[in-house]
């Protein structure tokens, strides 16, 4: 008879280690940059380097509330201006392309084939075409039209990236409606718009909440389009924190802790709203 | 029940209301944080403390100002008088301190949008070439020489080195004429070059202070080791990245010693000669001996740093003025045991050295010209310029400066004997010069040049192949 | 009445066909044809706004093609039309020249690693596990960084003197590695950054794929006595290619204009190692202030981009069509 051993099947062996090492090299970088916007400026230089220290705030208040440090310039104490920024042009993006794009996906999911694929097509290769190919010619009409380092010209430009979202995410959902019940309210009388207004979207709300939080952090993560077009007024967080980034090591505390507040939003989405993630970045094409 | 008129009318009225938002908004975009217009010329005198004035201003009071500098002890010894200057002439002012590189770019994007944004920013006559090319410069001239703005008695531009002052003129003609023309900018600082050197690791090795270059690479290797702590010591540290500043000033510094010239009278480029060949190849040699593996992509901020946090022995052909950074002991390691000496010498005996300038230039999209004029004239006097030396900006450009006792009193101290640095300083200001075209695509010859440097360095080797490649491209530019 | 039933045959031939109907319904006097073309007019006007905005970003792509045939700088007042001017240079350039290689050998890495490297680890997050929502989180956590913050935080590991990475690599006996600072290893740094940032795409799509294959047919396998290694080959991976070749499709396009993860970390450097078109292109116009040449990089990356993802794209929907087909 043989004694009972516990068995610990090779399988369970590998998965374990696989999540082991799947979980370090995913989660690592963030945590050893949290740690550093923790950590006193000799904790950070110190070599090798420090696991455990005395933790302080002093680089997150430095930041948001612009301390002075002898001798130190103090560019980053901005930071709470550039996220202010960054609200302003991606809230506004993203609410610009839900009125404009929740009727126009829906248009699109309900009519035929023909000139609106084509667009519909369009507007899917704005997502992959190189951004600059269309702002840095924007970067010299906006100066014509008076929009460089302005909000709405920040949030207008930042629809190529939130309007394909919101179209083709929602394109997917509308398509899903049953169209029975659309009927049932045509037969009442109503027409398109009450339909889309008072029928199809409060089915698909769960649909625009996911597309409009998807939109709002591709549009927050963004650096190309700030670098380009904000100047001194408009600067989102991303732009803010390459700019007065100088590797000067004495503000490394500071960089992580502005990095570590910008990547706030991503964050928050990645624990809470992963639901319909998958949908949202393969642009309708998988649920 | 439903109306279907009624319905269709709310949305194309809402959008209707969208659009119309829009444009409005695109039209009052255009405005500046810089609201307010200044007032006609002929003004009257506004109330002012009695000292430190200089000018009838007229009322610029209530104007704000934009600056755009770019990250440097200069900037750590403004800030601190800012606040001053806006009590005295009720001028608000803001600062954006960006990065070099970034830096550099933002300003040539927001210069060229033409929306004048920033009404002053920091620059130099490298990058200004293309400024005033552009038109985007506002010259001085004007302002300077107007009695109503400028005390010409009190401002005394005869105090500002000839060189330095005359190096803000230029006559917007390509390949000449630098010192004469407008004044497109105001000095705040000069840099030449010097060797910096530790006085313990160099005696802790027997190594002498090298007067040849050849001197350095013997140095750098021995200066290269282990310590006691199991701390490892590098010899050599300098910039080395692929950016216009190597064969502009630091390793342009060793190429002049070596009697490189960019162009020559005729037109022709030095590039390729066979003493550029040689001063090249010694160089990438010294720093494979002498420097750590990341070498090859330093800037300035990290030679800076990198020297200060005691881990180099010799900073070679860096800029003086990083002096008040390693002199403070709450900002470097080697506080206590730092030298200067003169750069090493080429091999015919020769030296030279780059020569750099920072200053400020005004914007002539600015809204707020008279304000900003103000602003310029009050940092470039002989008060608040000491004050920015004794707070870690070098090196002055006044003469006067240089007199001031409290100035004095600290440049004392500097370096392993007294009165060190400012005799080294004083004796590289004789050979330091800019000795290139002006020409506004400069900066990107001399990038190409650098790549070329750099690519020997990765490569080991292929200098010469290297080096002419790089000036047939040049020509070729040149000739676009 | 006659209404409700005519609605109701209608209803069948949706999207619209116009079909003539007669209506005496007392609701409306219009024609049912004048209604479905004052439909028709309304889906048009609700698609008005984004089709205004599609011109207008028509626009600037158009401007900035002609950009591309002048010899226009930022800081001169006169534009001249060169016609092929800036291309002919750019093709004959070295770094230009360069600059394509990279990209392309920066599209093949990304390609080779993170495809293959998603599959595994969709694979482990397919095992149900206590853990699992946890792994779920945190797989998508890279991919909501801001790119930017993602090059930061793995620059300052990768430093070569003092990073934490080559101090982990040195404490368990290995080498030291350049990472960043070397032009031969430089390129290969980037692409793990990237694989950091969007290997969790790869895995969040492979592992839809996977969940997505038909139960019944892992049953029927299972009871046919294939091994799990054999179903996975045989039945999942089938399946699974038009998933992988979506995440192609994306994966290849961005990584054809990477730009925010390679300027903040390097600019391109060290020499021109990471300088890929996107990077040049933006140098171009801000530091050496030569628009015309920077939109005729730009534009060639974009003709390289377009064709490749229309190639894909259209691969995409053949295979999925297929694969749907067959099971």
């Amino acid at each position: 008879m043989s004694s009972r051993v516990s068995r610990i099947s090779p399988r369970t062996v590998y998965v374990t280690l696989g999540y082991l090492a799947f979980t370090i090299f995913v989660i690592f970088p963030i945590i050893w940059v949290f740690m550093m916007s923790l950590k006193e400026f000799r904790d950070i230089i110190a070599y090798p380097p420090k696991f455990i220290f005395t933790p302080t705030l002093k680089n997150y208040a430095a930041i948001l509330f612009g301390s002075e440090t002898a001798g130190l310039t103090t560019g980053i104490s901005d930071y709470v201006n550039f996220l202010k920024n960054s609200i302003i042009i991606s809230g506004g993006a993203v609410l610009l392309s839900t009125i404009i794009g929740l009727p126009a996906a829906y248009s699109l999911a309900r009519s035929s084939i023909g000139i609106k694929s084509m667009v519909a097509f369009t507007f899917l290769s704005f997502r992959f075409a190189p951004e600059l190919a269309v702002i840095l010619p924007l970067y010299k009409i906006y100066q014509e039209l008076n929009l460089y380092d302005t909000f709405i010209g920040l949030i207008l430009v930042h629809q190529l990236i939130t309007l394909p979202l919101v179209i083709w995410i929602m394109l997917s959902f509308f398509r899903e409606v049953p169209i029975e019940i659309e009927e049932a309210a045509r037969v009442d009388g109503a027409n398109v718009w009450q339909v889309l207004l008072n029928v199809a979207i409060p089915i698909v709300r769960p649909g625009i909440a996911s597309a409009l939080i998807i939109a709002f952090i591709f549009s927050w993560n963004n650096l190309i389009f700030g670098l380009v077009l904000a100047g001194g007024n408009t600067q989102p967080v991303t732009v803010g924190i390459l700019q007065t980034m100088n590797f000067d090591q004495i503000k490394w505390g500071w960089m992580a802790a502005a990095a570590m507040i910008a990547a706030v939003p991503g964050m928050l989405i990645a624990i809470y709203f992963q639901r319909h993630l998958v949908r949202g970045l393969t642009m309708g094409a998988l649920k | 029940m439903y109306s279907n008129n009624y319905k269709i009318l709310q949305i194309i009225i809402s959008l209707l209301i969208v659009f119309m938002i829009s444009t409005l908004a695109a039209c009052a975009g255009g405005a500046t944080p810089t609201e307010q217009a200044p007032p006609p010329e002929a003004a009257e005198e506004q109330a002012e403390p009695a000292q430190e004035e200089e000018v009838q201003a007229p009322s610029t009071e209530g104007a704000e100002l934009s600056l755009l500098l770019i990250s440097h002890p200069f900037v750590d010894s403004l800030e601190p008088l800012i606040p001053e200057f806006e009590k005295e002439t009720g001028i608000k002012v803001n600062l954006e301190v960006l990065a070099e590189q970034p830096g550099f770019e933002k300003i040539l994007s927001d210069l060229s949008s033409g929306t004048g944004t920033y009404d002053l920013f920091m620059t130099d006559p490298l990058h200004n070439w293309q400024y005033a090319s552009g038109g985007w410069l506002e010259p001085l001239d004007g302002y300077l020489d107007d009695p109503n703005l400028t005390d010409a008695v009190a401002y005394d531009v005869d105090d500002f080195f000839p060189g330095i002052w005359g190096a803000g003129k230029w006559n917007l003609e390509p390949m000449t004429g630098i010192g004469e023309g407008q004044l497109w900018a105001v000095p705040i600082n000069y840099e030449t070059y010097l060797l910096a050197y530790r006085p313990s690791i160099l005696a802790s090795q027997g190594v002498e202070i090298p007067k040849t270059y050849d001197d350095v690479l013997d140095a750098a290797i021995k200066l290269t080791y282990v310590d006691e702590d199991g701390q490892e010591v590098y010899g050599v540290i300098t910039r080395f990245d692929k950016y216009w500043d190597l064969p502009y000033l630091t390793f342009g510094t060793m190429l002049q010693s070596y009697g490189v010239e960019m162009i020559d009278e005729e037109g022709n480029l030095g590039i390729c000669t066979p003493e550029s060949i040689a001063a090249t190849e010694l160089f990438i040699d010294i720093i494979s001996q002498g420097s750590p593996e990341g070498a090859g992509a330093f800037t300035w901020y990290e030679a800076l740093q990198g020297f200060a946090s005691g881990q180099y022995a010799m900073s070679l052909d860096e800029a003086d003025l990083f002096a008040p950074v390693y002199e403070n002991p709450e900002e470097s390691q080697v506080s206590d045991d730092v030298g200067y000496a003169l750069t090493p010498l080429g091999p015919d005996g020769g030296r030279l050295a780059g020569a750099w300038i920072w200053q400020m230039s005004m914007n002539s999209a600015s809204e707020n010209k008279e304000a900003a004029w103000q602003f310029l004239q009050w940092l470039t006097s002989k008060d608040t310029l000491v004050k920015t030396h004794l707070g870690g900006n070098m090196n002055p450009v006044r003469l006067s400066s240089w007199e001031d006792p409290d100035v004095s009193a600290m440049v004392e101290a500097w370096g392993e004997t007294p009165g060190q640095y400012r005799e080294v300083v004083s004796e590289m200001a004789k050979v330091a010069g800019i000795r290139f075209p002006p020409h506004p695509e400069l900066t990107r010859w001399l990038d190409r040049w650098a790549e070329a440097i750099q690519q020997s360095y990765f490569d080991g080797g292929n200098v010469e192949e290297n080096l002419c490649a790089a000036q047939a491209d040049i020509e070729k530019m040149m000739g676009e | 009445m006659t209404e409700l039933r005519l609605r109701h045959s209608f209803q069948h031939n949706f999207p619209y066909k116009p079909i003539l109907m007669i209506s005496n319904s007392k609701h409306s006097a219009r024609s049912l044809t004048a209604r479905l073309s004052d439909d028709k007019f309304q889906y048009y006007l609700m698609f008005l706004p984004a089709l205004i905005l599609l011109v207008g970003i028509m626009y600037p792509f158009i401007t900035g093609v002609y950009i591309s045939f002048t010899n226009e700088k930022l800081y001169l007042p006169t534009v001249e039309f060169i016609g092929f001017g800036n291309y002919v240079n750019l093709i004959s350039d070295r770094v230009f020249q360069q600059s394509v290689v990279t990209v392309i050998k920066y599209t093949l890495l990304v390609l080779v690693i993170q495809i293959p490297l998603g599959f595994a680890v969709a694979i482990l997050l397919d095992e149900t596990s206590p853990l699992q929502k946890f792994f779920r989180s945190s797989v998508v956590l890279p991919l909501l960084i801001p790119p930017i913050i993602a090059g930061l935080m793995w620059k300052t590991m990768m430093q070569p003197e003092a990073g934490v990475i080559n101090w982990a690599l040195q404490s368990i006996g290995l080498p030291a590695f350049s990472w960043l600072s070397n032009p031969k290893t430089a390129l290969f740094s980037i692409v793990i950054i990237d694989t950091w940032v969007f290997m969790p795409f790869a895995a969040l799509i492979l592992l839809a794929g996977l969940q997505s294959v038909s139960h019944e047919i892992i049953e029927a396998s299972k009871i046919d006595g294939a091994s799990t290694w054999q179903i996975l080959r045989f039945v999942k991976l089938p399946w699974m290619t038009p998933y992988i070749l979506l995440v192609m499709v994306f994966r290849v396009a961005d990584s054809l204009k990477t730009f925010e993860l390679i300027y903040p970390t390097t600019r391109g450097g060290p020499l021109n190692a990471t300088r890929v078109m996107h990077v040049l292109g933006y140098e171009e116009a801000f530091r050496w202030a030569n628009m015309g040449r920077a939109m005729a990089i730009i534009f060639m990356l974009w003709l390289i981009s377009y064709i490749v993802s229309n190639r894909l794209v259209k691969t995409w929907e053949k295979s999925s069509e297929e694969t749907k087909g067959e099971f």
